[in-house]
């Protein structure tokens, strides 16, 4: 930006001959510092002067937004008056009059500087702002540019105002991006903590780098935790009244001076950016105060002085003049502003995530509690009642043995075993149904076809022995999980379709087919037995639920069928009437499988 | 013996042991019972509906009624008799395992008449046995609607 607004002025005086031309940039308070200067030899130069704002006040810059060119010849020039029309009634509006006079505080000033002919030229934003000014000054005697003169150099300044601003906006553009790449990764870092709190004081110093800040203080109505170079807590707290005092809740609000506040106790933090996550809370950012010193083109505090006469006039001397600025943080930019609004947008968003999160949680819990009661309860019930039996018969056998009826004795010592076997049964189910889905490893390709065929053979003597006939495809498709619990599925209702299988039944087969949607593969395990009546479809596969009143059953053996589904990302459902068989479909999901521990 | 003099039970057990412990209890305390036994809730109200195989059945005094029961659970049993007009006079007594808050809760709700937890230890179930047949048989005295 400064090589163009060298050019600008080497260009613009070769062309203008002006003794000097200056490119002359407003900062946000519309103080001026010259940034490029070309000049005649023999003159002072003012690269690098800073000028304080009333040098160029709000009716003139108005002016120079709205007109790009303003020429004075000669400051020794009698202007003329204008007479309007008796009966035109207003004043008449010289905005776009070139030749017109020019306010004798301007002349006095170009006077006071020894300037005999000025010119200057607008610089604006693409947004009309005025941005800066080409500033030309002639100390040899008049100067005078014609209109095709005039026309060429404000078309020159329009090119340029938009090869300036372009410029700087890119370079904002550049600074932005920059710290904003630096924004997901620092958000990122949040998740490994519990709270969003706990989680920006464990990663101050990436915040910081990100907000260009030196200290950094969290705090809501009770609580101030700070990092950095920061006042104290209490202060901290006295900062954040003051600023809710000021701008109220506005979500992000800056002070370059905190000393304008009247709090003392500051230490080093001289201004302050805050960032009001949501009501209760909000982050601090604080700069140390940065001292520098200010070249000014004249003591700026006699920028505006009172003749005899009472009449404003400008300064007298414009010798360098060097002020030391203290109490002011480095500038909070207007790329600051745009990051701290986006960290608070991206902490917002991430309070919003945590607490779905955290609701999410607490339904799981819930439902995982009630589950666990259920179970508990379910445990109680079927592991007391062998105890009840146990304890029972041992009092009978006593009983009996009294009275000489050892048949009975026989009996009873015969259900003392059945019940003992039956519970080491139950809880050998309950274990196996606790360990569905705790596996180290992670979900791989599941070769069913070979599970099945092992099945079929560890199963033989007892299918042969019943008259079963047990029927495989010749192929089945893959599915994603875990090996063991597959096999323990397909186990469970093998071994039921055989337990439950009929003598009498006219037909004795047990066949698994297999169907592939583009969704999910879908095994089916088919029996010729009594069948289940629909009323009981669902039941079946909740814990402890038997239908059948024999020794055998647990009641653990389909529920575990049912987890092992739902870990797998996918479930089981039922086919079947009473009287005609009955088919379990197992539906594996084909895409990735959802597995959770 | 006359039958109507007989304090008739329906135990609704899945349970053969416990079933046949119970049975025991009854005969140990020596009390004039009469004692029929269903093995599940679905057997329970054909029993109580005279339905089927239980055609020639009367009405029990009481009906012991357990609580998890294949097909039909004790629970539902109880609604559906609660829900009967023929039967919901019947005097229920729950007889479980289960000592759940949640399954009394419920039952009371349904209009149980007692709820009773079986003890591990044998004695104090046959003590148990013993004094609900002589409360529900012989000392309480029933609704005169039927």
């Amino acid at each position: 930006m400064r090589a163009i607004a060298d050019r600008v002025c080497r260009d613009l005086r070769a062309y203008s001959e002006f003794d000097r031309v200056m490119v002359y940039q407003f900062d946000d308070d519309y103080n001026g510092a010259v940034i490029a200067e070309a000049c005649a030899e023999g003159y002072e130069p003012f690269l690098g002067l800073h000028y304080p704002s009333s040098d160029i006040p709000p009716q003139a810059r108005e002016l120079y937004r709205k007109s790009w060119l303003r020429i004075i010849r000669d400051v020794n020039d009698e202007g003329s008056p204008i007479c309007a029309r008796a009966d035109f009634g207003k004043p008449l509006d010289l905005t776009f009059s070139t030749l017109r006079s020019v306010s004798p505080v301007h002349i006095q000033y170009l006077k006071n500087m020894g300037v005999h002919a000025s010119m200057s030229i607008s610089l604006l934003t693409p947004s009309g702002e005025l941005w800066g000014l080409i500033a030309c000054h002639h100390y040899d005697g008049a100067k005078f540019l014609n209109y095709p003169a005039r026309a060429a150099c404000i078309h020159y300044a329009m090119i340029i105002s938009t090869r300036l601003t372009e410029r700087e906006e890119r370079q904002q553009f550049i600074e932005k991006s920059k710290r904003r790449e630096k924004l997901p990764q620092a958000i990122q870092l949040l998740f490994a903590n519990d709270d969003v709190q706990s989680g920006l004081v464990a990663n101050a110093p990436v915040f910081m780098e990100l907000l260009e800040a030196d200290g950094l203080a969290i705090c809501d109505a009770s609580w101030v935790e700070s990092t950095g170079s920061t006042p104290d807590g209490d202060v901290i707290a006295g900062v954040n009244d003051a600023l809710d005092e000021k701008f109220s809740d506005q979500s992000v609000v800056s002070v370059e001076s905190l000393n304008d506040f009247g709090i003392s106790g500051l230490g080093k933090s001289a201004g302050v950016l805050r960032i009001k996550i949501s009501a209760d809370w909000q982050l601090l950012v604080f700069r140390d105060e940065h001292v520098h010193s200010v070249t000014w083109g004249g003591n700026p505090e006699e920028a505006e002085t009172l003749d005899e006469q009472d009449r404003l006039t400008p300064r007298g001397s414009f010798e360098a003049f060097v002020t030391e600025v203290r109490g002011r943080c480095r500038r909070w930019t207007s790329v600051d502003m745009v990051i701290a609004n986006e960290v608070r947008s991206s902490l917002a968003a991430y309070i919003i995530q945590q607490n779905q999160r955290l609701a999410e949680l607490n339904t799981e819990l819930a439902s995982r509690n009630s589950e666990i009661q259920q179970f508990a309860y379910s445990v109680s019930h079927d592991l007391k009642s062998p105890l009840v039996t146990v304890n029972g018969f041992i009092e009978a056998v006593l009983e009996d043995l009294d009275s000489g009826d050892m048949e009975e004795v026989r009996h009873s010592l015969d259900r003392i075993r059945g019940a003992v076997s039956r519970m080491g049964a139950l809880i050998e189910d309950l274990l196996a149904y606790s360990r569905v889905g705790k596996h180290d490893g992670t979900p791989a390709a599941v070769d069913v076809k070979a599970q099945l065929v092992e099945l079929g053979e560890d199963y033989e003597p007892l299918i042969a022995d019943r008259g079963i006939v047990f029927e495989l495809e010749e192929e089945y498709p893959e599915v994603i999980g875990y090996d063991l619990d597959v096999r323990r599925a397909f186990q469970n209702l093998v071994e039921n379709a055989i337990k439950y299988m009929p003598e009498d039944a006219p037909v004795k087969r047990i066949s698994i087919g297999a169907n592939t949607s583009r969704k999910e593969s879908v095994f089916s395990v088919s029996d010729t037995g009594a069948g289940i009546a629909p009323e009981y479809h669902e039941r079946i596969f909740g814990l402890f639920e038997r239908l059948h009143r024999d020794k055998d059953g647990t009641g653990v053996g389909l529920a575990t069928v049912a987890k092992i589904m739902e870990q797998h990302g996918g479930r089981i459902t039922l086919e079947s009437e009473l009287g005609s068989g009955a088919t379990f479909h197992l539906h594996f999901p084909r895409a990735k499988t959802k597995t959770t521990q | 013996m006359n039958d109507d003099i007989l304090t008739k039970f329906l135990l609704v057990e899945d349970d053969d042991d416990h079933a046949h412990l119970t049975l025991r209890s009854f005969k140990r305390s020596a009390l004039a019972n009469h004692v029929d036994r269903v093995a599940d809730g679905v057997e329970a109200l054909e029993y109580l509906r005279r339905e089927g195989a239980y055609a020639d059945k009367k009405l029990p005094d009481v009906v012991l009624l357990d609580l998890k029961l294949p097909r039909k659970g004790g629970l539902e049993v109880l609604e559906e008799i609660r829900g009967d007009d023929a039967l919901k006079h019947l005097l229920v007594v729950i007889l479980t395992t289960s000592p759940t808050e949640a399954d009394r809760e419920v039952a009371y709700r349904l209009g149980v008449n007692s709820y009773l937890v079986k003890p591990v230890d044998f004695d104090k179930f046959a003590a148990m046995v013993k004094d609900l047949s002589l409360y529900w048989g012989v000392w309480n005295r029933p609704s005169p609607m039927k």
